[in-house]
């Protein structure tokens, strides 16, 4: 009898964000300190997965608009819940903005160069007020080009397949 | 192809279940290669929210698709977290030998 641990939800062993910082501390405490979360990501989601056609089906479609780089390093999503379908409760403030900067040029490992087109960190939110903010962030005299998704826009966009749409709702009949 | 005498961890993401957003899942599967990996289990995938993993993503070093014939018959144990975990959960256990084969693993996939 083959015996099963079955997971379920995000059952969190790492935390970028520290929302649960008895995590680290037990990391800390296994001696795991020389690898940081995103390491451990990269390496397990690399061992895991490749992308399948119907994915890169997909994505060729936002290729088009937004090319490919192989400079892009950092993902960055906010959900700021204030032009959302999200239910989550408002987590984000502007303020932030310029620590989210600096936290993803840290990871990326890399400054771009003056006036460089080259993306580096790619921002998904649901808030235009705060695509605005990420414009206006400076602190490094230098530009960042950010590409920007309206999240939601993706979503809704993503191609269907035949078979899988809702059945339509009968006419009533007059 | 189920093997009788393996251990196998499975990371479950069904309809109208509590699974989060695509990073919660993400976060619940990489969990789940690591405690796989490092318990010396089988891992499987059996992601169908909103869409089949498989459909989207192959296999890659592993193949994690799931078969439901690992679910008959052997015995179960179900951890549930969202935003955390207890390893204690995990009877059994010895997760200080645990966590240092994460390390191991993880410096073998990238070096």
């Amino acid at each position: 009898m083959a015996q099963v641990i079955i997971c379920e939800g995000n059952i969190l062993l790492m935390n970028p964000f520290k929302r649960n910082v008895r995590i680290k501390e037990q990391w800390n405490e296994w001696g795991i300190t020389g690898l940081d979360v995103h390491t451990l990501a990269r390496g397990a989601i690399r061992a895991m997965y490749r992308p399948a056609d119907r994915f890169t089906e997909v994505m060729n479609q936002f290729y088009q608009k937004y090319p490919p780089s192989t400079h892009l390093a950092v993902g960055v999503q906010i959900r700021s819940g204030d032009q959302t379908t999200w239910h989550d409760p408002r987590r984000v403030d502007k303020i932030s903005i310029p620590c989210f900067v600096d936290k993803a040029m840290q990871i990326a490992g890399t400054i771009p160069e003056r006036d460089s087109l080259t993306p580096v960190i790619f921002l998904t939110t649901d808030s235009l007020s705060f695509v605005e903010a990420f414009k206006v962030t400076n602190r490094y005299n230098y530009f960042i080009y950010f590409h920007i998704i309206i999240a939601e826009t993706i979503s809704r966009n993503l191609p269907r397949r035949p078979g899988r749409h809702p059945r339509p709702v009968p006419s009533q009949p007059s | 192809m189920i093997r009788q005498d393996a251990k196998y961890v499975v990371y479950r993401c069904q309809r109208n279940a509590l699974c989060g957003g695509f990073g919660d899942r993400l976060y619940g599967t990489i969990t789940a290669f690591y405690l796989a990996m490092s318990s010396q289990r089988l891992l499987m995938l059996d992601w169908e929210s909103p869409a089949p993993i498989a459909e989207f993503m192959s296999p890659y070093l592993f193949d994690w698709r799931y078969d439901p014939a690992v679910l008959q018959g052997g015995e179960q144990f179900h951890l549930r977290y969202i935003d955390s975990f207890d390893p204690r959960s995990v009877e059994g256990q010895d997760w200080s030998v645990i966590s240092q084969k994460v390390k191991q693993y993880t410096l073998f996939l990238f070096f």
